[in-house]
Parts: structure tokens; sequence; C-alpha cells
């Protein structure tokens, strides 16, 4: 068989580099020591690496709300009344077990056991306990599926916040949009695959844009921040005095360069760039159409709540995730800060419930009725959960929780997942996990898996060794896939 | 010193090497001089030393073998036809030797008799040897089911890992029933015990039962003597088993299906119809099998669709995906603003293969009626958000196997309505946003409860 036409070296071409080989192997990763060993070469605008999906792809798009700071899962979903009878007594040690603290209240010299001073109900056919901070999420309790024995390694929000993105506590890994990206490629052109929305003027634990990062793969799978604002993506507008025609002029001038450029070096990247510049292109007339919701009827506002109209707030970033859905973007991914309640609790908690409740539900809601629900998965929850008892002093009416990696809350709703589902059990103090245990890995594998990917065959290898988002470990949790 | 036996018994299958390697050197040497005339006056005084050195090795080798038999712990029998075939080797060869040093005259064909005992002995003994040390399977336990039966074994237990084999391929009886009675049960009821005259080892012997008749009731399973005997509360004398770990309930569940379902041998979980719902969760939990009910696209087999098709319904602007790596059917959906008659069209070259159809907010037509009806796998159908009216979808009777239909936003009315809950495997229906009133909605509610009908939720 002759198929001369596929390669991209001709004989000559192999005498001639084969000559310099060795010396430019070692300049080039002299000159990026990151990238040598790097394998894997995608097609513009990212052809899936993977021909076929694994398995069914049931989940075809995810929308994760991720909660970041931790919330106290507490004093919304993980009902301990035994902790409300202990109020005030110290946390057993035959409970704790010794289990390592944060600096923050290692050095407390009491460990008053604290329950939530909010109330608890039953909601829909599947009993789920929810408190009443979270009035519109238990109106469509039916709908989710909760694990309430979520576990993590990490008891820091930076190590945790990556392990649950990356699969690893360090950082410089693929963030789990990246892989998704990276292994079942686009299915809009006109659009990132991978987009990230980050409530606005919220303090809290800080976020950096590596956890939304392509780490070593080609980086058109990086996540793409969409901002409130004039600008919703950074530098992708014209500047003042160019026009559409005069940039395309520009930007094919540019690409010729850079085909000249790969020609001669064959590095991957410099695909990915051209492929980002054409996306950029294209991308100056999708984003405004995405971000202007002028659109919307009032009925749907409504449904996310009255932040929904301000830009840049939980609420209007569900809304645009719901919108780019709509338009196939495979990862949305939101971050919501302020979650890390180390001290009056209550108060802080309220107002963060305010601002996500409604518009989380909202967002369930309308993707059901529009039956986007079928085939898109939503996530809420964050990095790690909260302790049973009070950080500092506590009173009646206030205290504080800190970080708990032994047991945490999360919920999905959507496509491949059951409904009206809780999955999982802590013991009565809230603290350890009784009842089948989901690691932070295990929650990939599982999320992999919906999407139709294998977690232990979607790899790339990287300076000399194999990386795949689980690591070595992870078991999808089959009990709860529909 | 007491030691010193065990540790000088230990070297008999070091020693005995020397011995078969010396009389099968003997044997070799021997089978030269007769092909050979030339050779043999020559080779007769070595066979003699041979055969001579080979007696006296055996005798090590016996002696030392004996030391180590005393440590006990062997198989009598085999133990017994060892020792004796060992000594009788020995005394061949000395006879061997006698006769080849001319100090004994014997017919030619006797000699050649020796010589085939040693060997013969040779291997039996040593095979013999080998059972003692490593156990009667160790040979045969990894040669193909072929050989086994010729050796006699048991064949078929290859695996124990439910998980190499396919779940249509599992049987009740041999894959999970056996093996929990050779967990639980077979160390009291085997041939050599046999309590109660209760043998558990195969299906055959269960459903024979024991001194009290049989133990299997496939009417009624709970009062059968076997569950009602392991289902006892733990103290009571009759409780089953006596000793180790009693019966999960996810074992009682099975064998408690197992009987009602026919007790038989040959049955597999696939070949039930429905598997209750209990059932399917214990299997998975404590199996990891997954009997739950599959869906159509996963069941029909269509043909795979050459690349250069695929690549085709790429370039008109359709977003094809696959239904898993070891399927062929499609998932399709449409990437544009709108919809042409010729794109719509391309969709026939996939008919077979297409079972998901995404074709939402793309400025659709109702020529899509002369699709739908040729695309006989459509489970899920997705053509909301377009300017279609109840045309579209006159025609849907060929989709038999279509569960899910969207047409939120749309112009159908109450007539189209009436046409799409007729769908014969429907379960959910997608009418927020069109022109069927909400009565209607309601009262098709009522009359198919098995349809999911999302209307829009407040």
């Amino acid at each position: 068989m002759c198929d001369h036409h596929n390669k991209s070296l001709t004989r000559r071409d192999f005498l001639t580099k084969t000559s310099l080989g060795l010396g430019a192997v070692a300049l080039s990763s002299l000159m990026n020591p990151m990238s040598m060993g790097a394998s894997s070469v995608l097609g513009p605008n990212g052809d899936p690496i993977l021909g076929k999906p694994h398995f069914t792809p049931k989940v075809k798009r995810v929308i994760y709300l991720l909660q970041s700071g931790a919330p106290s899962q507490l004093d919304l979903f993980d009902y301990k009344p035994l902790l409300n009878k202990l109020n005030g007594q110290e946390l057993p040690e035959s409970v704790r077990k010794g289990q390592r603290l944060t600096g923050m209240t290692a050095g407390q010299t009491s460990f008053p056991l604290a329950g939530s001073i909010f109330n608890f109900k039953q909601h829909g056919q599947s009993g789920a306990w929810i408190s009443d901070l979270m009035p519109h999420t238990a109106g469509i309790a039916d709908e989710l599926c909760f694990i309430k024995s979520m576990h993590t390694d990490a008891i820091n929000h930076d190590p945790a916040v990556t392990f649950l993105q990356t699969g690893s506590q360090f950082s410089g890994r693929p963030s789990i949009g990246s892989w998704v990206s990276y292994g079942l490629g686009s299915d809009n052109k006109n659009l990132p695959n991978f987009v990230v929305l980050v409530t606005k003027d919220k303090k809290g634990q800080p976020l950096y844009s590596r956890l939304w990062g392509n780490g070593f793969l080609p980086s058109e799978h990086q996540g793409t921040q969409f901002r409130a604002g004039k600008d919703p993506v950074l530098f992708l507008q014209n500047p003042p005095g160019v026009s559409s025609d005069t940039r395309k002029n520009q930007l094919d001038h540019l690409n010729q360069l850079q085909q000249l450029q790969y020609d001669a070096l064959e590095d991957p990247e410099i695909r990915a760039r051209m492929s980002q510049y054409e996306m950029a292109f294209r991308m100056q007339t999708s984003v405004p159409e995405i971000m202007n919701t002028d659109g919307e009827p009032e009925h749907i506002y409504d449904m996310y709540g009255p932040d929904s109209r301000t830009p840049g707030t939980f609420a209007a970033n569900c809304l645009l995730a719901r919108r780019l859905v709509e338009k196939d973007v495979k990862f949305i991914q939101l971050y919501h800060q302020g979650w890390d309640h180390h001290g009056g609790l209550p108060g802080q908690i309220k107002r963060q419930c305010k601002e996500t409740d409604q518009p989380t539900a909202g967002l369930i809601k309308d993707l059901k009725q529009r039956g986007l629900l079928e085939d898109t998965l939503v996530i809420w929850g964050g990095e790690f959960g909260r302790t049973n008892y009070s950080q500092g002093a506590l009173t009646p009416t206030d205290y504080g929780r800190d970080h708990h990696p032994k047991c945490f809350t999360l919920f999905m709703a959507g496509a491949g997942v059951k409904k009206g589902m809780v999955y999982g059990s802590t013991d009565d103090f809230g603290y350890n996990i009784a009842q089948n245990p989901v690691h932070i890995h295990d929650f990939q594998a599982t999320l992999m898996h919906l999407m139709g990917v294998d977690h232990e065959r979607l790899i790339y290898k990287h300076q000399g060794r194999r990386f795949r988002l689980t690591d070595v470990s992870g078991h999808v949790v089959k009990d709860i896939l529909s | 010193m007491e030691n010193i036996t065990p540790f000088l018994g230990r070297f008999h299958p070091l020693i005995v090497h020397l011995p078969i390697g010396i009389l099968m050197m003997a044997a070799i040497l021997q089978l030269i001089a007769i092909k050979s005339t030339k050779f043999k006056n020559l080779l007769d005084p070595a066979i003699s030393i041979t055969l001579f050195w080979g007696g006296l090795s055996s005798i090590g080798a016996v002696s030392i073998g004996w030391l180590l038999s005393l440590q006990g712990g062997y198989d009598t029998d085999t133990l017994f036809w060892h020792k004796w075939l060992g000594i009788t080797v020995t005394v061949i060869s000395f006879l061997g030797w006698l006769v080849k040093s001319g100090r004994l005259k014997m017919q030619r064909k006797y000699v050649y008799t020796v010589f085939i005992s040693i060997i013969v002995l040779i291997t039996i003994t040593g095979h013999l040897g080998g059972s003692l040390t490593h156990g009667d399977d160790y040979l045969f336990v990894y040669s193909p089911n072929i050989i086994k039966k010729m050796v006699g074994i048991q064949a078929g237990q290859q695996s124990n890992n439910l998980q190499e084999i396919h779940p249509d391929s599992i049987q009740v009886y041999s894959d999970v029933i056996q093996p929990i009675l050779d967990a639980k049960c077979v160390s009291c009821h085997n041939t050599s015990k046999k309590q109660g005259g209760l043998l558990l080892t195969t299906h055959k012997n269960l459903m024979k039962g024991g001194d009290n008749g049989s133990i299997v009731d496939s009417k009624s399973p709970l009062k059968s003597e076997f569950l009602n005997r392991v289902t006892l509360p733990k103290n009571h004398k009759k409780f089953m088993p006596p000793k180790g770990a009693p019966f999960t309930f996810g074992e009682i569940q099975i064998f408690e299906w197992w009987m009602k379902s026919g007790a038989d041998s040959i049955s597999k979980f696939s070949s039930e119809e429905k598997l209750d719902k209990k059932l399917i969760h214990t299997l998975l939990r404590d199996y990891k099998l997954d009997y739950n009910p599959r869906p159509y696209y996963e069941k029909v087999q269509v043909d795979s669709l050459p690349i250069s098709v695929i690549t085709e319904l790429r370039e008109s602007q359709f977003v094809v995906d696959f239904m898993g790596e070891h399927s062929n059917m499609l998932s399709i959906d449409f990437n544009g603003k709108s919809i042409s008659k010729a794109q719509l069209e391309k969709l026939l070259l996939a008919k077979e293969q297409i079972t998901w159809l995404n074709l939402s907010n793309c400025n659709l037509s109702d020529a899509i009626s002369e699709i739908l009806p040729k695309l006989p796998n459509l489970t899920r159908l997705n053509i909301h958000s377009n300017p279609i009216t109840d045309k579209s979808i006159k025609d849907l009777n060929s989709l038999k196997h279509l569960t899910s239909v969207n047409v939120y936003n749309t112009q159908i009315t109450n007539t189209g309505f009436q046409k799409i809950v007729q769908l014969k495997s429907l379960s959910k229906l997608f009418v927020w946003q069109t022109a069927i009133t909400v009565p209607e909605v309601e009262e098709v509610a009522t009359k198919y409860p098995k349809i999911s009908i999302i209307s829009g939720i407040n």
C-alpha cells in the first residue's frame, strides 16, 4: 500500500531533518521543557481523540456549578438531629479517631458539637432532607440525585479544588472540561468547547485560571472565561478603527506565516494557536449573541430570580449556562465563591443560599421544560465539607465550621443519573462516612462514564509517563446511573 | 538433633533426579547399542557401570525419601505406590547391572524388558512424586478443557470471576448457586461426610434432597427445607450453616428467585423476561452483574456505516456521535442555523443507524415528515424550536421504538399531540410553548399514565 499523500514528511525532508535531528530535539526541549515528549496532535479545532465514545454518551453537556469555599453540608442537606441533641458537648475521640485538623482549629482546646440552627424537612417523593435555606432546590428534590458520602484527600482550599477539577492536588494537570474537550471534541465550531463563568465581585478563596487550564493537553482545550460587561472575552473585539474585513485579511496572512512555521517545526502548539485565532474570529459574532439576554422573556428571568437581570451574578450566569447548552457547548463551569464560613456561618450561609438557591433550581427547571435535561447534567457542590464542631465560640445563634474532607454532599440532576435518589450516608455525628463512600476520583470516573468515556482509557502521554484524570484510581458509581 | 530426619528428607526431591538421569542415560546407551552393532561391544561395559551407579543412587534417593515420608502429611495411597515403585526401580536397576556385567545370564528379550520397565516405572514414580509435592491437580489445572476431560478432571469450573463472562451467558446454577454451596455447605455435605444424607456437590444431588426428602420447593421457596434452615435464628440448633459465615440476604434472595423460576440447572438470568428490581439491584451490588433492562439502541443490530458516509454527514453540518465503541448506532445533531431539504435527505444515508436525532432550532420545515417514517430505529426525536406544524409528524406509525419526543416551541396543535401519544413505546413528551392546550394535556396525561408529559414547570 502506498500512501505518501498522508505523510507530512517526504524522504528528502526526513533526511534533511534527521541530520539535524538530535540537535533539534535538544534545542526544542531547552526552549520548552514542558512539552518534551508530548504526543498526540489534533486537527484544527480539536478533532476528538476518541473516534467513538467508549460507552453510550448519555450526557452530552455538563454544567458544573462549583460552590467554591465548601458549603456546609450539615446546614444544607446532611440532617443530623444528634448534633442538635448534643449541641455544645465535646466531639468524642471515638468519632474523630485522630483525624488531622487544619491549623485554624487544631489549637482549639475544645471541639463543641454544633447542631444546625436551621430547620430541615423531607421533600418530594424521595424524602430527601433539605434545610429551609434552600426552598427552591427543595421544590425540585425529585429531580436530584444526592451523594452524601463524598470524600476527598485534601484539607485546604487550593489543593482540594485543584484535586476536584484536575484529579491531582498539584497544579498543572488538565481540568475535567479540558479532558472532555480533548476526548470528545466540539459540537459547535463557533464557540469554545469549555466555557467558564465566575460570579463577579465575590470575595473568598481565590480562583486561578489554571483550575480551568489545559495542563499538558493542546491549548485549544483550555476553558475560556466569559465575563459580564462590555468585553465578555478579553481582547476578543477588534481595536477601534479595525474593520472585520481588515481583521480577516490580517488573520489570513498570519495563518500563512504560522503554516510556514508549522511546516518547519511541526510543533502541534502552532496548530493549536492557528485554530484558536480562527475560533476567536468566529467568536466575535457568536459570543455577543450568547451574552445578549435581552430576548429572554420576563417569566424566564423570574424563574432564575431577581439577580438574573444583573450581569455577572450567579443567577445571570446560570441563565447564560442554559444559553450555552442550547448552543451545544460541552462543558460549562460556573464558580461561585464565598462559602468558606469559619465563623458567623448562619448569617453568611443565608446570603449565599439566597444568591444560589433559586438560580440553581431555575436552571434545572428551565432545562427540563426544554427537554435539555435529557442530555445535560447539572452538578452542584463544593471541594470538601465542613466540621460538625464549631470553630471558635458556639453560641445559640452563631458558630463557624472548619474544613472537613471526610464527608460532604454533592448533588446532580439530569441525564444518566437516577432522579430522587440519595446515595451514601454519614454517621449520626455527620463526621465519618457510614455507607457507600464516593471519592473524588470515583466522582470523576462516573462523570466521564456518563459522557461516554472510560476514565481508564482517556490517556495522554507527557514527559515520558501516561496521565489520566483519575490518576491510578476511581470506580464508576454504578448505583446512581439510570 | 531431632530435626535431622526432616532436614535430610527434604533433599529427596533434589537427590531423586540423580538416578532418574543416570538410568535414563543407561537406556539411551542401550538404544544406541541395539542400533549399531559396531558400538555394541564397546558400550556394554559402559551400560553396566551406568546401571550400577543408577541403582546405587536409587538406594540413596529411596532411603532419603523414606526419611521424608516419616514426616507424614502425604496422601497414603499415592505415597504407598510412590515408595514401592521407587524400590522396584532400584531392584530392577541392579538386576540389569547383574545381566550387563555378565554376572547373570538372561535371554535377550528379557533384557529389553528390564530397560523398558525402568523407563516406565521412573515416569510413573516421578509423576506420583510430583503429585505428592504439588498436589493432584498441579499438572492439569491450566490445561485446556479437552485435556481435562481426557484425564478425568471435571471441566467447566474455569473461572470464578463472573466479570469475565458475558452477563447473558451466566448460568444461575453453575455460576452462582453452586459456588455458594461450595463455599458454605459442601464441607459437610460431600461424598465423604454426607451429613443428613445430603449431598450438595451437584444440581442432581441438591434436587434429590437428604434423609428427610426434598429440600427444594419451587412453589413456595421460603417454605423449602433449604431456605428454612438457612433463615432460622442463628442460635437455633437446626440453623445452617452451623459454622462459618451464614447466608447473606442477597444469597437468600437469589436462591428464592431461582427456586421460584423452576430450580433447574441451565437457566440463565438473561433468559428470564423480567428480573424483579430487587434482584437486579442485588446482582449489581453483590456480583457486579448488570441486568438492568437495556434500551432498544443497545439491543438492535445494524451494519456499520462506511467512513465515507459519516464524512458526508459531517460535511453536511451534522454532528455524528456513536452510541459507544461497540455500537453502530448513531446520535445525530444538526449544527447549523438552517437545514435544507438536501441536508435532510442525507439523513437517509444512515436511516438504520440513527437512533437519536436532534434537529432543534434550525428552521426545520414540514419536509421532515418525509424523512421520519424512514428511520425505523429512532428512539429519541428532538425537533423543538422550529416552525413546524402537525404536518411534520403526520406519519409516525413506523416508529415503533420512539420513546422520547421533544416538540417544544413549535406550532404543533392538539391534533398532532393526539398523534404523538399514540406511539407505542413513548414515555416522554415535551410540549411546552406549543399550540397544545392545557386541558388537552391534562386529559391525555390521565389517559396515558405511562407517558410523562412536560409542558413547562412553574
